[in-house]
């Protein structure tokens, strides 16, 4: 599952892809003091997978990581 | 990652950076060995001679040590390449590699191989990759035995094993490998009575789902979080 083709990072989106096509989205976890970037489970779990192993609320997280997406060109997919 | 199978033969690194026809040429070369559940690819301390691509079935490699004991390394899945130190020279093979069920590998003998290599420097290039991710496997691996208590370590071997070979089902992620209890105990260099207490205490908290020969990974994260905790 990858981001919408409106660019739109979503509760679907499945953590290793995220990360691959829109790296500034990283630091956002990292913020969080998430252990998702290069975790081993992170090609099978979700966005809502990790708000809901860390508590987070959805659509705050969803916020950040849109807004830190948005605001680089996502990166190619090789 | 060290060891991550891929679907496509054409993605292995060996091939990184070759053309699709300079692929085609290579696999040209190459002869398809089938044997059956039991029975050797080669044994260790064989003079390395060829080098194999695993297509079909699970392969085991295997040490053993100097009294006696065999230790499980590592299974193979397809597409994984195995018995890499042929590309380099005067090498025997340090493990042995038994078919778990019935196998199908390309290989390519040291003549060929070595007319490749000359042909095609690139594969010597992605070779020395391979080997090198290889051995970084075994130093994380060893530093983890050194310094990692045993419940970390089997955690970590786990979701290892999930991230090379796992399926996602709407139940969890599915480690499916003819691995026992006893197998994974040698992996990660502890006891076969730790090994069980350990996934009986995880599947009490309903972390894993611990069959035979096959691990369903109910909760990743809590294993995470067992992985990741600091010694």
């Amino acid at each position: 599952m990858m981001t919408h083709p409106s660019g739109l990072i979503l509760p679907e989106s499945r953590l290793s892809d995220l990360m691959r096509e829109h790296p500034h989205t990283i630091p956002v976890f990292l913020r969080h003091h998430m252990v998702c970037v290069g975790c081993w489970m992170s090609k099978f779990d979700t966005v809502a997978d990790a708000v809901w192993n860390y508590g987070l609320d959805m659509e705050t997280f969803l916020r950040e990581l849109n807004q830190s997406a948005q605001s680089i060109p996502p990166q190619g997919t090789d | 990652m060290p060891f991550q199978p891929v679907s496509r033969l054409e993605d292995l690194t060996l091939f990184n950076k070759l053309t699709e026809e300079e692929i085609r040429q290579i696999l040209k070369t190459a002869r398809q060995q089938h044997i059956q559940a039991g029975e050797f690819y080669f044994m260790q301390d064989d003079p390395a001679e060829a080098f194999y691509v695993l297509t079909k079935g699970k392969v085991r490699l295997t040490q053993f040590t100097a009294d006696g004991q065999q230790i499980l390394l590592r299974i193979i899945v397809p597409v994984t390449p195995f018995g890499a130190v042929a590309l380099a020279d005067h090498e025997t093979y340090p493990v042995s590699a038994q078919a778990v069920e019935a196998c199908t590998a390309l290989v390519w003998g040291k003549t060929v191989l070595s007319q490749l290599l000359g042909r095609f420097p690139q594969m010597a290039v992605n070779a020395v990759k391979i080997m090198a991710e290889h051995v970084q496997e075994f130093q994380q691996r060893f530093t983890e035995i050194a310094t990692q208590r045993v419940e970390r370590r089997l955690a970590r071997m786990i979701l290892r094993l999930a991230h090379q070979t796992g399926v996602k089902t709407p139940r969890g992620v599915e480690v499916n490998l003819p691995l026992s209890r006893q197998d994974l105990a040698e992996m990660v260099g502890t006891t076969l009575y730790t090994v069980s207490r350990t996934l009986s205490q995880w599947e009490s908290q309903g972390l894993i789902q611990a069959g035979r020969e096959r691990i369903l990974i109910l909760h990743p994260h809590g294993l995470v979080k067992i992985a990741e905790e600091e010694t």
